[in-house]
Protein backbone atom coordinates (compact mmCIF):
# COMPACT_ATOMS: atom_id res chain seq x y z
CA UNK A 1 0.00 0.00 0.00
CA UNK A 2 1.05 3.35 -0.90
CA UNK A 3 3.64 5.00 1.67
CA UNK A 4 2.08 8.16 2.08
CA UNK A 5 -1.56 6.55 2.69
CA UNK A 6 -0.37 4.14 5.47
CA UNK A 7 0.93 7.51 7.34
CA UNK A 8 -2.55 9.53 6.70
CA UNK A 9 -4.32 6.36 7.98
CA UNK A 10 -4.09 6.99 11.80
CA UNK A 11 -5.64 10.67 11.22
CA UNK A 12 -8.02 10.07 8.49
CA UNK A 13 -9.53 6.63 8.99
CA UNK A 14 -12.47 8.49 10.91
CA UNK A 15 -13.50 10.11 8.12
CA UNK A 16 -13.50 6.77 5.83
CA UNK A 17 -16.00 4.81 8.69
CA UNK A 18 -18.12 8.38 8.61
CA UNK A 19 -18.12 8.80 4.77
CA UNK A 20 -19.69 4.61 4.46
CA UNK A 21 -22.47 5.49 7.31
CA UNK A 22 -22.96 8.99 5.38
CA UNK A 23 -23.40 7.21 2.04
CA UNK A 24 -25.82 4.35 3.40
CA UNK A 25 -28.23 6.58 4.93
CA UNK A 26 -28.33 8.66 1.69
CA UNK A 27 -29.63 6.21 -0.73
CA UNK A 28 -31.96 4.31 2.09
CA UNK A 29 -33.55 7.88 2.16
CA UNK A 30 -32.87 8.82 -1.35
CA UNK A 31 -34.15 5.58 -2.69
CA UNK A 32 -37.34 5.89 0.20
CA UNK A 33 -38.34 9.28 -1.26
CA UNK A 34 -38.32 8.71 -4.70
CA UNK A 35 -39.72 5.35 -4.68
CA UNK A 36 -42.71 7.15 -2.34
CA UNK A 37 -46.26 6.62 -3.16
CA UNK A 38 -47.59 9.68 -4.53
CA UNK A 39 -51.18 10.66 -2.71
CA UNK A 40 -52.97 9.26 -5.68
CA UNK A 41 -50.96 5.80 -5.06
CA UNK A 42 -51.99 5.52 -1.48
CA UNK A 43 -55.07 5.60 0.88
CA UNK A 44 -55.07 6.89 4.53
CA UNK A 45 -58.38 5.01 6.13
CA UNK A 46 -59.29 6.13 9.49
CA UNK A 47 -61.33 3.92 11.87
CA UNK A 48 -63.02 5.19 15.00
CA UNK A 49 -62.73 1.93 16.86
CA UNK A 50 -60.23 -0.95 17.68
CA UNK A 51 -58.47 -2.26 15.09
CA UNK A 52 -58.04 -6.00 15.21
CA UNK A 53 -55.86 -6.81 12.75
CA UNK A 54 -53.85 -4.22 10.44
CA UNK A 55 -53.67 -7.70 7.56
CA UNK A 56 -56.77 -5.31 6.42
CA UNK A 57 -54.03 -2.70 4.71
CA UNK A 58 -52.77 -5.51 2.47
CA UNK A 59 -56.25 -7.02 1.74
CA UNK A 60 -57.36 -3.70 0.56
CA UNK A 61 -54.33 -3.17 -1.77
CA UNK A 62 -54.77 -5.75 -3.66
CA UNK A 63 -58.06 -5.18 -4.46
CA UNK A 64 -56.56 -2.11 -6.40
CA UNK A 65 -54.13 -2.61 -8.80
CA UNK A 66 -52.54 0.71 -8.90
CA UNK A 67 -52.65 1.45 -5.10
CA UNK A 68 -49.69 0.98 -3.46
CA UNK A 69 -49.94 1.48 0.15
CA UNK A 70 -52.90 1.85 2.66
CA UNK A 71 -52.44 2.45 5.90
CA UNK A 72 -54.98 2.47 9.01
CA UNK A 73 -54.92 4.77 11.73
CA UNK A 74 -57.55 5.10 14.85
CA UNK A 75 -58.78 6.04 17.66
CA UNK A 76 -61.71 5.34 20.45
CA UNK A 77 -64.52 7.40 20.22
CA UNK A 78 -64.66 7.31 24.50
CA UNK A 79 -61.49 8.60 25.02
CA UNK A 80 -63.05 12.12 25.42
CA UNK A 81 -61.07 14.87 24.33
CA UNK A 82 -57.67 12.42 22.99
CA UNK A 83 -60.52 11.16 20.22
CA UNK A 84 -61.67 14.53 19.65
CA UNK A 85 -58.40 15.65 18.64
CA UNK A 86 -57.03 12.76 16.60
CA UNK A 87 -60.90 13.06 14.75
CA UNK A 88 -60.33 16.46 13.72
CA UNK A 89 -56.76 16.19 12.78
CA UNK A 90 -56.03 13.36 11.57
CA UNK A 91 -59.56 11.75 10.25
CA UNK A 92 -60.81 15.13 8.95
CA UNK A 93 -57.81 16.67 7.53
CA UNK A 94 -55.03 13.91 6.94
CA UNK A 95 -57.68 10.82 5.73
CA UNK A 96 -58.89 9.78 2.69
CA UNK A 97 -61.83 7.48 4.16
CA UNK A 98 -63.17 7.92 7.53
CA UNK A 99 -65.43 4.88 8.91
CA UNK A 100 -67.49 5.87 12.49
CA UNK A 101 -69.70 4.89 14.11
CA UNK A 102 -73.70 6.76 13.76
CA UNK A 103 -73.29 8.81 16.74
CA UNK A 104 -69.44 10.49 15.62
CA UNK A 105 -71.50 11.15 12.38
CA UNK A 106 -74.19 13.08 14.01
CA UNK A 107 -71.86 15.33 15.77
CA UNK A 108 -70.38 16.35 12.60
CA UNK A 109 -70.44 18.44 10.38
CA UNK A 110 -70.54 16.75 7.34
CA UNK A 111 -71.03 20.04 5.27
CA UNK A 112 -67.36 20.91 6.02
CA UNK A 113 -65.42 17.85 6.30
CA UNK A 114 -67.10 15.06 3.83
CA UNK A 115 -67.80 14.89 -0.03
CA UNK A 116 -71.34 14.33 -1.11
CA UNK A 117 -71.72 10.62 -1.75
CA UNK A 118 -74.52 9.75 -4.32
CA UNK A 119 -75.36 6.19 -5.31
CA UNK A 120 -73.84 3.83 -3.47
CA UNK A 121 -75.29 1.89 -1.01
CA UNK A 122 -77.81 3.25 1.98
CA UNK A 123 -76.98 6.70 2.28
CA UNK A 124 -76.26 8.43 5.68
CA UNK A 125 -78.19 11.86 5.28
CA UNK A 126 -77.23 14.97 6.63
CA UNK A 127 -79.23 18.48 6.46
CA UNK A 128 -80.82 16.65 3.14
CA UNK A 129 -77.85 15.55 1.53
CA UNK A 130 -75.93 12.34 1.21
CA UNK A 131 -72.84 12.60 2.68
CA UNK A 132 -71.58 8.83 3.60
CA UNK A 133 -72.54 4.88 3.24
CA UNK A 134 -73.79 3.20 6.47
CA UNK A 135 -72.09 -0.31 6.32
CA UNK A 136 -74.69 -2.80 5.33
CA UNK A 137 -74.45 -6.33 8.10
CA UNK A 138 -72.55 -8.68 5.28
CA UNK A 139 -69.59 -5.54 4.86
CA UNK A 140 -69.52 -6.02 8.46
CA UNK A 141 -69.33 -9.64 8.88
CA UNK A 142 -66.63 -9.79 5.94
CA UNK A 143 -64.39 -7.36 8.17
CA UNK A 144 -65.30 -8.68 11.70
CA UNK A 145 -61.30 -9.94 11.51
CA UNK A 146 -60.30 -6.43 11.18
CA UNK A 147 -62.26 -4.31 12.75
CA UNK A 148 -63.86 -4.14 16.33
CA UNK A 149 -67.62 -3.30 15.65
CA UNK A 150 -69.87 -1.83 18.86
CA UNK A 151 -73.83 -2.39 18.57
CA UNK A 152 -74.17 1.05 16.79
CA UNK A 153 -74.52 1.29 12.67
CA UNK A 154 -71.46 2.58 10.96
CA UNK A 155 -71.12 5.34 8.80
CA UNK A 156 -67.98 5.65 5.52
CA UNK A 157 -67.37 8.73 4.65
CA UNK A 158 -64.42 10.16 1.86
CA UNK A 159 -62.68 13.17 2.84
CA UNK A 160 -63.55 16.51 0.82
CA UNK A 161 -59.60 17.39 1.78
CA UNK A 162 -58.23 14.36 0.02
CA UNK A 163 -57.44 14.29 -3.54
CA UNK A 164 -58.89 11.27 -3.57
CA UNK A 165 -62.68 12.30 -3.14
CA UNK A 166 -62.90 13.82 -6.53
CA UNK A 167 -60.12 16.22 -6.79
CA UNK A 168 -57.35 14.02 -8.69
CA UNK A 169 -58.70 10.55 -8.66
CA UNK A 170 -62.15 8.89 -7.42
CA UNK A 171 -60.13 6.57 -5.61
CA UNK A 172 -61.88 7.09 -1.75
CA UNK A 173 -65.07 6.60 -3.73
CA UNK A 174 -64.31 3.63 -5.20
CA UNK A 175 -62.63 2.22 -2.25
CA UNK A 176 -66.14 2.68 -0.08
CA UNK A 177 -67.65 0.87 -3.01
CA UNK A 178 -65.82 -1.90 -2.60
CA UNK A 179 -66.49 -2.22 1.01
CA UNK A 180 -70.01 -1.93 1.19
CA UNK A 181 -70.87 -4.46 -1.89
CA UNK B 1 24.11 20.51 -11.19
CA UNK B 2 21.08 21.86 -11.52
CA UNK B 3 18.57 20.29 -9.00
CA UNK B 4 15.96 23.21 -9.20
CA UNK B 5 14.65 24.77 -12.46
CA UNK B 6 11.70 27.37 -13.28
CA UNK B 7 10.16 24.97 -15.49
CA UNK B 8 9.95 23.00 -12.50
CA UNK B 9 7.52 24.75 -10.86
CA UNK B 10 5.70 25.26 -14.21
CA UNK B 11 5.29 21.37 -14.11
CA UNK B 12 4.21 21.06 -10.32
CA UNK B 13 1.59 23.81 -10.67
CA UNK B 14 0.33 22.04 -14.45
CA UNK B 15 0.56 18.43 -12.24
CA UNK B 16 -1.44 19.62 -9.68
CA UNK B 17 -4.32 21.34 -12.15
CA UNK B 18 -4.43 18.21 -14.11
CA UNK B 19 -4.29 16.09 -10.84
CA UNK B 20 -7.74 18.35 -10.19
CA UNK B 21 -9.60 17.91 -13.98
CA UNK B 22 -9.37 14.03 -13.59
CA UNK B 23 -11.11 14.10 -10.03
CA UNK B 24 -13.54 16.37 -11.92
CA UNK B 25 -14.02 14.03 -14.59
CA UNK B 26 -14.19 11.06 -11.90
CA UNK B 27 -17.00 12.40 -10.09
CA UNK B 28 -18.97 13.71 -12.98
CA UNK B 29 -18.89 10.11 -14.16
CA UNK B 30 -19.95 8.97 -10.60
CA UNK B 31 -22.82 11.13 -10.20
CA UNK B 32 -24.44 10.21 -13.49
CA UNK B 33 -23.78 6.45 -12.75
CA UNK B 34 -25.64 7.26 -9.68
CA UNK B 35 -28.29 8.69 -11.31
CA UNK B 36 -28.86 6.58 -14.00
CA UNK B 37 -29.26 3.70 -11.37
CA UNK B 38 -32.15 6.03 -9.53
CA UNK B 39 -33.89 7.00 -12.17
CA UNK B 40 -33.94 3.35 -13.85
CA UNK B 41 -34.68 1.76 -10.46
CA UNK B 42 -38.07 -0.25 -10.35
CA UNK B 43 -40.37 -1.18 -7.49
CA UNK B 44 -38.47 -3.68 -6.43
CA UNK B 45 -35.19 -1.30 -6.56
CA UNK B 46 -33.17 -2.99 -3.46
CA UNK B 47 -30.42 -4.09 -6.01
CA UNK B 48 -30.07 -0.73 -7.61
CA UNK B 49 -29.74 1.27 -3.93
CA UNK B 50 -26.95 -1.46 -2.98
CA UNK B 51 -25.02 -0.69 -6.05
CA UNK B 52 -25.59 2.89 -5.42
CA UNK B 53 -24.37 2.52 -2.24
CA UNK B 54 -21.35 0.73 -3.26
CA UNK B 55 -20.18 3.80 -5.62
CA UNK B 56 -20.92 6.08 -3.17
CA UNK B 57 -18.53 4.52 -1.16
CA UNK B 58 -15.76 3.92 -3.51
CA UNK B 59 -15.77 7.29 -4.36
CA UNK B 60 -16.05 9.50 -0.78
CA UNK B 61 -13.16 6.88 0.08
CA UNK B 62 -11.61 7.82 -3.33
CA UNK B 63 -11.85 11.66 -2.69
CA UNK B 64 -11.22 11.40 0.76
CA UNK B 65 -7.35 9.27 -0.55
CA UNK B 66 -7.30 12.15 -3.28
CA UNK B 67 -7.33 15.36 -1.21
CA UNK B 68 -5.41 13.95 2.16
CA UNK B 69 -3.04 12.27 -0.08
CA UNK B 70 -2.60 12.92 -4.22
CA UNK B 71 -3.59 16.80 -4.24
CA UNK B 72 -2.31 17.90 -1.01
CA UNK B 73 1.28 15.84 -1.80
CA UNK B 74 1.26 18.23 -5.13
CA UNK B 75 -0.16 21.09 -3.85
CA UNK B 76 2.66 20.91 -1.03
CA UNK B 77 5.08 20.73 -3.99
CA UNK B 78 3.64 23.46 -5.47
CA UNK B 79 3.71 25.62 -2.58
CA UNK B 80 7.56 24.67 -1.86
CA UNK B 81 8.60 25.28 -5.44
CA UNK B 82 7.06 28.79 -4.98
CA UNK B 83 8.74 29.29 -1.75
CA UNK B 84 12.19 28.54 -3.27
CA UNK B 85 11.22 30.47 -6.91
CA UNK B 86 10.93 33.67 -4.86
CA UNK B 87 13.53 33.24 -2.15
CA UNK B 88 17.11 35.36 -1.50
CA UNK B 89 19.56 32.95 -3.71
CA UNK B 90 22.57 32.18 -1.36
CA UNK B 91 25.80 31.05 -2.88
CA UNK B 92 28.56 29.47 -0.79
CA UNK B 93 31.02 26.87 -0.70
CA UNK B 94 30.18 24.23 1.83
CA UNK B 95 32.20 21.22 3.09
CA UNK B 96 29.40 17.90 3.13
CA UNK B 97 29.55 16.38 6.45
CA UNK B 98 26.64 13.72 6.57
CA UNK B 99 23.16 13.00 5.73
CA UNK B 100 20.42 12.90 8.43
CA UNK B 101 16.85 10.78 8.54
CA UNK B 102 14.40 12.76 6.26
CA UNK B 103 12.35 15.32 8.02
CA UNK B 104 9.07 16.59 7.26
CA UNK B 105 8.90 20.14 6.57
CA UNK B 106 6.23 22.40 5.21
CA UNK B 107 4.10 19.26 4.78
CA UNK B 108 6.44 17.72 2.91
CA UNK B 109 9.50 14.93 3.20
CA UNK B 110 12.62 16.02 2.35
CA UNK B 111 16.22 14.48 2.95
CA UNK B 112 18.33 16.90 5.43
CA UNK B 113 22.16 17.30 4.09
CA UNK B 114 24.66 18.51 7.10
CA UNK B 115 27.29 21.10 5.43
CA UNK B 116 29.76 23.07 7.03
CA UNK B 117 29.38 26.61 5.71
CA UNK B 118 31.78 29.33 6.97
CA UNK B 119 33.13 27.26 10.03
CA UNK B 120 29.27 26.42 10.87
CA UNK B 121 27.46 23.51 10.74
CA UNK B 122 23.90 23.93 8.30
CA UNK B 123 20.98 22.23 7.70
CA UNK B 124 20.42 22.20 3.91
CA UNK B 125 17.12 20.21 2.54
CA UNK B 126 16.55 18.78 -0.49
CA UNK B 127 13.29 17.42 -1.63
CA UNK B 128 13.90 15.08 -3.72
CA UNK B 129 16.31 13.35 -5.73
CA UNK B 130 19.44 11.24 -6.38
CA UNK B 131 22.07 13.12 -5.55
CA UNK B 132 24.35 11.04 -3.78
CA UNK B 133 27.73 13.11 -2.29
CA UNK B 134 31.13 12.57 -0.73
CA UNK B 135 31.80 12.73 2.76
CA UNK B 136 34.47 15.68 4.05
CA UNK B 137 34.35 16.99 -0.28
CA UNK B 138 33.64 20.78 -0.93
CA UNK B 139 30.95 22.03 -2.98
CA UNK B 140 29.73 25.11 -4.56
CA UNK B 141 26.28 25.60 -3.07
CA UNK B 142 23.46 27.34 -4.26
CA UNK B 143 20.93 27.70 -1.68
CA UNK B 144 17.16 29.33 -1.91
CA UNK B 145 14.73 29.28 0.98
CA UNK B 146 16.81 26.83 2.94
CA UNK B 147 16.63 24.05 -0.19
CA UNK B 148 19.53 23.19 -2.12
CA UNK B 149 18.64 24.36 -5.52
CA UNK B 150 21.82 23.53 -7.43
CA UNK B 151 25.49 21.83 -6.25
CA UNK B 152 28.48 22.60 -8.39
CA UNK B 153 32.13 20.80 -7.58
CA UNK B 154 35.24 22.54 -5.30
CA UNK B 155 36.80 25.86 -6.38
CA UNK B 156 40.14 23.88 -6.69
Amino acid sequence: MNKKFRESLPSNWVKYVVAAILSVALWIWVFGLYHAPKETEKLELFYAGEIKDYAFEDVAKKAFDDLKSVSISNAYPWSGNAFDQKYSVVALTASDVVIVPESVAKETDCKRAFAELEGVGEPYIQEGVAYGVYLPESTRERLKDYFVFGTERYVAFAVAASVNSGQLTNRSIQFIEWLVR
Amino acid sequence: MILFREEDRAAAERRKKKLLAVYILIACAYLAAALVLLILSPEEYRIYQVADIALTVAFAWYSIYFFTVLYDAALKRVRLLDKVASALTEREYGVFLREEEPKTVDGMEMRILIFRILDAEREVRLPEGDLSLKEGCKYLLEIRAGVLTEIGGTDE
